[in-house]
Order: C-alpha cells, then sequence, then structure tokens
C-alpha cells in the first residue's frame, strides 16, 4: 500500500477508535446509498500531497486528508463531541501508527438544513514525513 | 610550512577525533550531499582574514568555520541529541586549547557559536575562530 493509504488506513482507525459504531468509507459515498445502520459513518473526501526540498538532500512531504462524518438524528451537540474525540485519539496517536512524523488534526461542525435528518461535521488531518 | 589548508586539515583531523563528528563533507557550499539518520558530518570552510603582526614577524590570519551537521534518528530525538553528545561536541569546540594544532602562533579570536538551527531532521550549527598561522 502506497504510504497515503497508510495514513488513510490509519485515519479511520483512529476514527472508528474514536467513535462507537462508526463505518468508514475510504472514498466518497452518497448517504442516500447509506443504510439506517451505517450512521454514523466517516468518509474520506479528498487527500493532497505536496513535496518541499530542504537543505541536505532531504524532503518534507505532506499530506493533508479531509473528510467528513454523518450522522443521523441527534444533536449538533453530539457531532461536536465525536469531532473531539476524534481529535484527541489522532493527538495520542500522533505518528498515525508510525505512517509519518506527526500530525495534526482539525474540525468543524457543518450547517445542515433545518430540514434533513443528517448532521455532518468535517475534519482535516495533516501529516508530515521528512525523509 | 604550515599554510591555511594544512591548517584546515589538521583542524578536521581534531574534529573527528575529539567530537562526534565522523566525516566532512566534500561540498559544503551546494548542501546536495545525503545525511543517513544519525549520522554527524563537519563542514569545513577556511577563509584568510588579514595578517597579523607581532616581534616584527606579519602572520597570516585565517579564519576557520566548522559547520557541525547531524540527521536525527527520529524526529523526537532533537532534545536527546541537544542535551548529550551535541553539549559535548560544543564544549571541545569552544575550548580555545583546541584549536592551537600544530603551526598555529596563537588564537586571535576565542571561538564564537551562532545559535543551533533545524531544517526537516538536520541540526546544524557553525564554530568560528580566527587563527594566527606561524608562516
Amino acid at each position: 500500500m502506497s504510504v497515503a493509504g497508510d495514513i488513510v488506513t490509519a485515519v479511520l482507525a483512529d476514527i472508528s477508535t474514536a467513535i462507537a459504531g462508526v463505518t468508514t468509507s475510504k472514498e466518497a459515498v452518497s448517504i442516500t446509498e447509506l443504510r439506517g445502520e451505517d450512521f454514523p459513518h466517516a468518509m474520506v473526501l479528498q487527500t493532497d500531497y505536496e513535496a518541499e526540498i530542504l537543505e541536505w538532500s532531504q524532503e518534507r512531504r505532506t499530506w493533508t486528508i479531509s473528510g467528513t462524518i454523518v450522522q443521523e438524528g441527534g444533536t449538533r451537540e453530539d457531532m461536536q463531541t465525536k469531532l473531539e474525540n476524534i481529535g484527541a485519539q489522532v493527538a495520542a496517536d500522533s505518528t498515525l501508527g508510525g505512517t509519518v512524523d506527526r500530525s495534526t488534526f482539525a474540525s468543524s461542525l457543518s450547517h445542515s438544513h433545518t430540514d434533513s435528518p443528517h448532521l455532518f461535521g468535517v475534519f482535516v488531518v495533516q501529516a508530515e514525513k521528512v525523509v | 610550512m604550515a599554510t591555511l589548508d594544512s591548517i584546515a586539515q589538521l583542524l578536521i583531523s581534531a574534529v573527528i577525533a575529539q567530537t562526534s563528528v565522523t566525516a566532512f563533507v566534500t561540498n559544503p557550499l551546494r548542501r546536495t550531499e545525503k545525511l543517513t539518520a544519525g549520522q554527524t558530518l563537519g563542514a569545513s570552510m577556511p577563509v584568510v582574514a588579514g595578517f597579523v603582526s607581532d616581534s616584527n614577524t606579519n602572520y597570516p590570519v585565517g579564519e576557520y568555520s566548522i559547520a557541525v551537521l547531524h540527521r536525527l534518528s527520529d524526529p523526537s530525538d532533537e532534545e536527546t541529541y541537544r542535551e548529550g553528545a551535541m553539549a559535548t561536541d560544543q564544549a571541545v569546540l569552544m575550548d580555545p586549547s583546541f584549536w592551537r594544532v600544530a603551526g598555529i602562533k596563537r588564537v586571535i579570536e576565542v571561538p564564537e557559536m551562532d545559535r543551533p538551527e533545524r531544517i526537516g531532521n538536520i541540526i546544524e550549527y557553525t564554530v568560528s575562530v580566527q587563527l594566527a598561522i606561524v608562516p
């Protein structure tokens, strides 16, 4: 598996540890395809990669993984708690299972239509490794 | 007869013998060499700084800068290196007597060290000194 694949796997593993009963996807899926038992669901929407050349033939590689968490019903506070739990789990596993040197986590609650039964949380994990 | 370069070679040997530096880079200006994890290399950049007169003799003065480069084995090893090998090496390099190798008349300017800087996984600092060379 590629390094990016390992990082995505590690991020989803941390999410699974942080949220009880969550299901995960490594790519975007339509919530209409998800069944009731699939919620809460975490999916990776995008993975960006960039490399910066440093002195002495070093290279700083940075991956940015962004995704969303969907829950059916519940309150915004529930979603906020989920996002905070993921943040705590990523902080405890800052090397993402040893795949990178360090990582940081950020999240926000997405605005939902008042008629929608779904709540969305957005997360971004930035991971860095110098080789 | 001691020259700027012959003194530089003596200093390189002394640095390798007395510090954790294991070798010197061949081209310190291009900065393209790859350091392996845990490796400590030196970079030597001698320049002529002028002359100093003493008892009717002119002594060439060389300014010697030795850069010490260390690649961390792991990004989290910085504190261990700074408090261990780096501190020991700096104590050696900051001692004026270290620089009085054969062919040196005297130390004109005592060793000065710049602030260690970390770029990526490499920590680098430079010690500079001015030495009067016996012509």
